[in-house]
């Protein structure tokens, strides 16, 4: 008897187990399968990417921590105000914008060693390939202003290459490349769709602005100097600047060049760089003590007005009147230094400079921001965005910031 | 004939840059001769500042001169024998000191942009943007840039080159706007030109200093798609999970013909890695090793036909 009632009790618990398991079966299963990954750390709590386009590619958002110091601003759809757009190095790039204070902009870019250009939507974060023409020793690109040309540089030994696109054509139409020689540089983009840049011939340098419109080379200016840096006006109308290049012990007079005729300007310094928006200079060098010094200067006016921190006018750009925007570290560099590579600190902060005010205030720590070495160079952009390329690996990053006042 | 005119031009090469007021005798200055307007420059450069400073032992009351700058009196300077004034364009200016309502002195200064620039003929890789430094042996092309306020074509002026003292060419030559001279052992080399036209003499005289430098060799990383990378090995290499990695050795400031027919040596851990390469290949492929855990990787790059034309260096490998 007792044996009887021991069975009866055992399979009345199975029973009762059974009705438990089937009860977690149907009723216990989590409401979203995200909640199933979680506990591994497979998603995030930002929802996941729209879907793409065939062409387009989403694995360009390689998001920062927020900055949290100076102006920066949370771009639409709470992207990083500092963030890098790209995993591999960039050869050229462009921020396309209707004006200097619109947000809704996107970066074109070529991508170094393929030449393949993309289109970054600075809004979306959503990256869609213009051209995916295979230009090997892809070294260099420009893009004009409004987005239409492109140039992608390639060539190391005998001859540059230049591969010209028209963007708003299907796919980038893409011509024979135009050559060019070796030693040609100072490339330079004009708002009137040219193409700036210098060949050495014969002992003397010769200027040319190659016109996208109309496939031709236009001579601007030349000199009997070989060893040039050229800061190109606005277009080719306008008023450009040569200079020996920077050297250490070596001084750099300025030439001033305007509708072919050449005068000399009143800046002679070591270590010069130098760079200009048209209606203004801004520029750098070194003192025989070997202090770094910077001014700006209104080409309609003489006074010298000095940057209250020291920067490589390399990396800095006007970004209204009287203020600039430079990325610049806490460490001294020499110039001949920063051009080799062999001393690049990695540790650069945005500064917000006001000549006119002899003020300056730090906007980012990119570094700090980031957890990066970041080492910024061919900085470029307007009064909302910034554009930069990272010295260290050559990925293409941008700044979200607000210096509109 | 020639002769009588290469006197002549060097003869007008030697005017002072002090020059002497010039004086009218029917002014009526008592004794003119005694009253000396000295100018530090009369070729400026604009920009720069010119000191005018009038002695005369003749003239009673020095508070009654008064000096005029192209016809305009200056009324801050009544009174004053010395007075500063700045350059600020290539326009001559026409100095006029008077005194009592005679004039007394008069100078003209033209000023002058004369520059010396430096081209080093030295090596630096196309992809640096800077202008390569002259060493010892290598050669430096020196270019003349005159700008007067009137523009004239630079094979009309005589030039006079000096390096370390030693005159070029013998002498003034005309249109010598360029020259490219040797680099001696040293640590600065002096240059000096003067450039003068014919009939007026010496217009303007520069002088500058280059600086010489031993050559360097920086490493870099070949990346197969990207070409050489823009930052330097500088701390030295480190093998991670790539077992093996190509480096580009770059001679900086070394005579470029130097580097056009070089031998190029490798070697790890004092092992040459190669035959000396007359090719001058300058990038190497390096294994990692397993049995050592540090070596230095060292390059010497030698002029074939000038061994003291040198570039070395080395670089810590960690395995």
């Amino acid at each position: 008897m007792n044996k009887k009632i021991l069975i009866a009790g055992g399979l009345v618990l199975i029973l009762a187990l059974l009705g438990v398991w089937g009860y977690i079966l149907i009723y216990g299963t989590p409401e979203r399968v995200e909640e199933v990954f979680s506990n591994f750390n497979f998603s995030s709590e930002q929802p996941a990417p729209a879907p793409q386009p065939s062409t387009t590619e989403n694995d360009a958002d390689f998001t920062t921590e927020p900055p949290g110091v100076g102006t920066a601003v949370t771009p639409p759809g709470d992207l990083p105000a500092l963030r890098q757009l790209t995993t591999e190095p960039v050869a050229g790039f462009q921020l396309v914008a209707e004006n200097a204070t619109n947000t809704a902009a996107y970066a074109l870019y070529a991508k170094a060693g393929t030449g393949h250009i993309y289109r970054h939507d600075l809004t979306s974060n959503q990256r869609e390939r213009l051209s995916n023409f295979t230009i090997p020793q892809a070294h260099d690109a420009y893009f004009t202003r409004d987005g239409q040309y492109g140039v992608v540089i390639s060539g190391f030994t005998t001859e540059q290459r230049l591969h010209i696109f028209d963007l708003e054509q299907a796919n980038g139409t893409n011509t024979d490349p135009k050559i060019i020689p070796i030693d040609a540089r100072n490339f330079g983009i004009g708002e009137d769709n040219t193409l700036f840049y210098t060949v050495v011939e014969n002992n003397q340098t010769r200027a040319f602005a190659y016109d996208f419109t109309t496939n031709t080379d236009r001579e601007l200016f030349r000199t009997p100097l070989t060893q040039i840096t050229v800061a190109w006006g606005p277009s080719a109308d306008n008023t450009h600047y040569f200079y020996p290049r920077a050297a250490t012990g070596l001084e750099s007079p300025v030439f001033i060049a305007q509708q072919g005729t050449i005068r000399r300007g009143t800046i002679n310094v070591s270590e010069l760089s130098l760079f200009t928006d048209g209606t203004r200079i801004g520029y750098s060098f070194a003192t025989a003590a070997n202090e770094r010094l910077s001014f700006a200067h209104h080409t309609n006016a003489s006074e010298l007005l000095p940057f209250s921190t020291p920067v490589l006018a390399d990396k800095c750009y006007f970004v209204r009147e009287n203020s600039l925007l430079c990325a610049a570290s806490f460490e001294a560099i020499s110039m001949s230094d920063w051009y080799k590579g062999s001393n690049i600190s990695g540790d650069d902060l945005f500064w917000n400079i006001n000549y006119q005010r002899g003020t300056s205030r730090s906007l980012a720590n990119l570094s700090g921001n980031t957890g990066r070495d970041i080492a910024v160079e061919r900085l470029l952009g307007n009064q909302v965005t910034a554009l930069f390329r990272n010295r260290l690996d050559g990925n293409l990053w941008v700044y979200a910031h607000n210096l509109i006042e | 004939m020639h002769k009588i005119g290469l006197l002549l031009v060097f003869t007008l090469l030697l005017v002072p840059l002090v020059t002497t007021a010039q004086l009218f005798g029917g002014i009526g200055v008592a004794n003119p001769s005694s009253v000396t307007l000295e100018v530090s420059n009369v070729a400026p450069r604009p920009g720069e500042v010119v000191t005018l400073s009038l002695t005369s032992s003749q003239l009673a009351n020095p508070s009654s001169l008064v000096w005029s700058v192209n016809g305009q009196v200056q009324n801050t300077w009544s009174g004053r024998s010395t007075v500063q004034l700045p350059v600020e364009s290539l326009d001559r200016i026409l100095v006029e000191v008077n005194h009592s309502g005679t004039l007394v002195a008069r100078t003209i200064i033209n000023p002058i942009h004369l520059d010396i620039i430096v081209e080093p003929q030295t090596y630096v890789p196309p992809t640096y943007r800077g202008r390569g430094l002259a060493s010892a042996g290598s050669q430096v092309r020196l270019v003349a840039i005159v700008e007067e306020r009137m523009r004239r074509n630079p094979d009309s002026y005589f030039y006079r080159w000096q390096v370390n003292g030693q005159v070029i060419g013998g002498g003034p030559q005309q249109g010598l706007s360029e020259i490219i001279t040797s680099m001696p052992n040293g640590r600065l080399v002096d240059v000096r030109l003067e450039v003068s036209r014919p009939g007026i003499g010496v217009i303007g005289s520069e002088t500058v200093q280059i600086p010489l430098v031993s050559p360097q060799v920086h490493f870099y990383p070949i990346h197969p798609l990207y070409g050489f990378q823009k930052r330097s090995l500088r701390g030295g290499y480190t093998f991670g999970i790539n077992s093996d990695i190509n480096i580009l050795a770059v001679p900086y400031y070394l005579a470029i013909t130097s580097v056009g027919r070089a031998e190029v040596d490798w070697s790890l851990a004092g092992q040459r890695l190669t035959e000396i390469n007359e090719t001058g290949s300058l990038s190497i492929n390096l294994r990692r090793q397993t049995d050592v855990e540090q070596s230095f990787l060292q390059f010497r790059l030698t002029d074939r036909f000038n061994i003291t034309q040198q570039a070395r260096g080395e670089l810590l490998i960690t395995h």
